[in-house]
């Protein structure tokens, strides 16, 4: 650990930015959120479809903008502040049903079926905060090439980790990364589906996944395709 | 989306952010969760500071608060929850929830103390705002049978009620099985809280449960287990500074200096910002014959406690006083100079100011000032005296020595024999009498001095317990009244004389003076020795004399 004063002086100026940053995210979603929900109530004048399209599309990009300020902060911490992920003993349902409510708007709006799955008396041991963010921003990504249908569950595998799992009836994954348990950001590059690069997502995921240590086990991801919904699936292993 | 929540009836909210924006944003989101709501709207007020915060809580009660960790200047919103907390302004039945604006600034806040119910994470809509709320207001009810039993001090019970619930197979165990153990370590049962502990690490060693048992094992000065589960904390956790805090007390007992500084050191490397570590480690350096290192401890303590609860002039004038010892004593006058304005606006005795100037005069060879600074502190002092302001007895032997160095052999005397006489079986104290008088070469005298007032002092307290023991109350009760006129501060004198009347206490109900009296002097004893083992008994008795 070292204790470099310039290094410390970016990550106040960062973090504080970034504060302020998502104030202005957070009010700029929540009009958007409003707006469209007023719009939707409106008896006198029908607003055009495309209109209401428009403003989700607004609102999603919003959304993957404060994800990946989210997720570059994460990154600048872990790697050079050596932030260690903070483990909390979390009931699963609940988790899951977090995860999902900031995107359920949209969800909505595109016609798009979310099943939560989460046995009841489950519970895992994890940072909530990093882990989340690896559920929103795969979530996000899968809300575009999915057709009509997401599948969020949790299981409790035979060596005691906890898998969240993520299946979509999308086309899959590409080719090049399937298989990989622990794919690289140099494999990752140029992953990219329809509505941005899911890239850095799957790389992100990974090194959360990997974070978490316990007992001789550690974290890790997986991609396959061909799930019961018949698209893609991601797997986050927690030990 | 029809998403409303009833509970939200009839209660009164507070939201804390520096952005009004984001305060009115929130409001809205709250207005529509109550829309159709049966009962009064919830009360909504904002806060943009700490400050206006604690303000707002000191003048009515909230049953939610919503806090931004990020408040600007100032304290933030952890501060702001310690002091709400520490004042008794949010009570364990309310809901107080952080709002973050990042998921990974949690290393420093979730090793706090005072944990915030929950935290939610900037952007949240309605639903998720909803959602958490929800949940809490249902967490709360679930805890509601031992967090009502812990506000009415009834601890014992809560413990039990803990238990009860552990086995009704709940929905948060572990967070039960901590309240269990922190009610356990509050009340002393260490044991107990051990239990509890073990339990939680059995499930899953969380760094919090590690750091709580090895507190526990240190209050049972159970050392080698202590330190065995602090080294385990940091194998696994090598950024849980609380256990440098910790490991550094272990080397402080075990007389080992200059380890318990170099700990504090690293933990200060990785992060400079807590308060309670530097103030230890300015204690530490202070022992450690460490000036600069303890300048550096406190001037950064000062700086942190700013606008805090753990701001206390007492470390602006140990800073102070540290600079002067490492040969700055221009900066330290000017620091006092600084704190002279604030000493008036609290109105607190300047004496403890005073002496650190004459200090500093004294290492400046400034006679002209030292002089005009002993008329003061002299005029302080005797202001002091007259008044009931107790002194500190540590300040009234620096005042002895300034008495020294200005040649007034007969008062500094005077005053030394006033504060053995108040504290004759403090050892440490008597050691620091014994240092002024060998300061101006007078060491025997002040030995003879000190032994005397002990011998004095100790000979009448075995009169008194004697004449009591033979049933002479009021002969014994009048010797501790007389002495306690000369040495009122005197602990072990005032533990006699209430235990002289307690004694009495089945044959003097009723006796409206008598109560009243005990009650005095008990006070009085809480009052200077807060920690004092007698206390219980005699508020023991003393119950059973007023009943």
């Amino acid at each position: 650990m070292t204790t470099d004063s310039s290094r410390d002086h970016f990550g106040a100026i960062l973090s504080s930015s970034i504060h302020d940053t998502k104030s202005s995210i957070a009010i700029v979603l929540l009009s958007l959120e409003r707006m469209i929900i007023d719009l939707r109530n409106q008896q006198v004048v029908q607003t055009p479809a495309t209109t209401l399209a428009q403003l989700g599309t607004i609102n999603y990009q919003a959304q993957r903008i404060n994800d990946h300020l989210m997720q570059l902060l994460a990154l600048y911490r872990i790697e050079k502040e050596g932030f260690k992920p903070q483990i909390q003993e979390i009931y699963m349902s609940e988790f899951l049903e977090d995860c999902t409510t900031m995107i359920a708007p949209l969800a909505e709006m595109r016609g798009i079926t979310l099943t939560l799955e989460a046995p009841a008396g489950l519970y895992g041991y994890f940072d909530p905060h990093l882990v989340s963010m690896v559920a929103h921003s795969m979530l996000s990504g899968a809300i575009i090439y999915c057709q009509s249908h997401l599948r969020l569950s949790v299981h409790a595998e035979q060596n005691g980790m906890i898998a969240i799992r993520l299946e979509d009836d999308g086309k899959g994954f590409p080719a090049a990364i399937l298989g990989k348990r622990q794919p690289s950001l140099e494999e990752l590059e140029g992953v990219s589906f329809t509505g941005g690069n899911l890239g850095l997502a799957i790389y992100f995921a990974r090194l959360v996944a990997e974070l978490h240590l316990n007992q001789g086990l550690q974290g890790g991801i997986a991609l396959a395709n061909q799930s019961s919904l018949g698209g893609g699936i991601f797997t986050i292993y927690l030990p | 989306m029809a998403n409303t929540l009833p509970q939200l009836a009839n209660t009164s909210i507070l939201i804390v952010d520096d952005f009004a924006g984001m305060r009115d944003m929130i409001h809205s989101m709250l207005r529509e969760l109550q829309q159709g709501n049966k009962g009064e709207p919830a009360v909504v007020h904002h806060a943009a500071n700490g400050k206006r915060a604690i303000a707002a809580m000191l003048g009515h009660h909230y049953n939610i608060i919503l806090c931004d960790y990020n408040l600007g200047a100032g304290r933030n919103g952890m501060q702001l929850l310690e002091e709400a907390r520490v004042r008794g302004l949010v009570r364990a039945t309310d809901i107080f929830v952080m709002v973050t604006a990042e998921n990974t600034l949690s290393r420093v806040i979730l090793a706090a103390e005072y944990r915030p119910d929950d935290y939610i994470t900037k952007p949240f809509n309605k639903s998720l705002l909803s959602q958490r709320l929800l949940r809490l207001f249902q967490r709360k009810e679930n805890l509601a049978p031992i967090t009502d039993l812990m506000y009415a001090s009834e601890y014992l019970k809560a413990l039990q009620m803990c238990d009860t619930l552990l086995q009704s197979e709940p929905r948060n165990p572990i967070e039960i099985m901590r309240m269990r153990a922190e009610i356990a370590t509050n009340m002393g049962n260490y044991r107990e809280a051990e239990k509890s502990y073990s339990a939680i690490i059995k499930r899953r060693p969380m760094p919090w449960a590690l750091l709580g048992l090895g507190i526990v094992y240190f209050k049972q000065q159970r050392m080698e287990e202590a330190q065995h589960t602090f080294n385990r904390l940091l194998a696994e956790n090598e950024n849980y500074l609380e256990s440098y805090n910790w490991m550094a007390k272990l080397a402080e007992v075990n007389g080992d200096l200059q380890r318990a500084q170099q700990l504090l050191l690293q933990a200060n490397e990785i992060s400079p910002f807590s308060v309670s570590r530097n103030l230890q480690l300015s204690r530490v350096a202070e022992k450690n014959g460490d000036m600069k290192t303890a300048v550096k401890a406190l001037e950064s303590f000062v700086y942190l406690s700013a606008d805090s609860i753990h701001e206390d002039v007492k470390h602006n004038l140990k800073l102070a006083n540290a600079q002067i010892a490492c040969g700055d004593s221009d900066i330290a006058l000017k620091n006092l100079s600084a704190l002279r304005k604030r000493f008036k606006r609290e109105n607190r005795s300047l004496l403890p100011l005073l002496i650190s100037e004459h200090r500093a005069y004294l290492a400046q060879k400034n006679t002209a000032q030292m002089n005009a600074c002993f008329a003061e502190i002299k005029e302080s002092y005797e202001k002091g005296s007259e008044s009931s302001i107790a002194l500190d007895a540590h300040t009234l032997l620096d005042v002895a020595d300034a008495f020294f160095v200005h040649g007034e052999e007969i008062n500094a005397t005077a005053i030394v024999k006033h504060v053995v006489e108040n504290n004759h079986d403090q050892l440490a104290l008597l050691e620091d009498a014994q240092a002024v008088f060998d300061k101006h070469n007078r060491a025997e005298a002040g030995n003879r001095l000190i032994e005397t007032v002990k011998r004095e002092v100790f000979e009448l307290n075995n009169r008194g317990t004697a004449l009591a023991k033979e049933g002479r109350m009021e002969e014994s009760l009048q010797l501790f009244r007389d002495a306690l006129k000369q040495m009122p501060e005197n602990v072990t004198i005032n533990i006699n004389a209430a235990q002289v009347i307690l004694m009495n206490r089945h044959k003097s109900k009723g006796n409206v003076s008598l109560i009243n009296e005990v009650s005095q002097i008990i006070r009085r004893i809480e009052e200077i020795d807060p920690t004092n083992p007698h206390l219980k008994k005699l508020g023991l008795l003393q119950q059973e004399m007023n009943s």
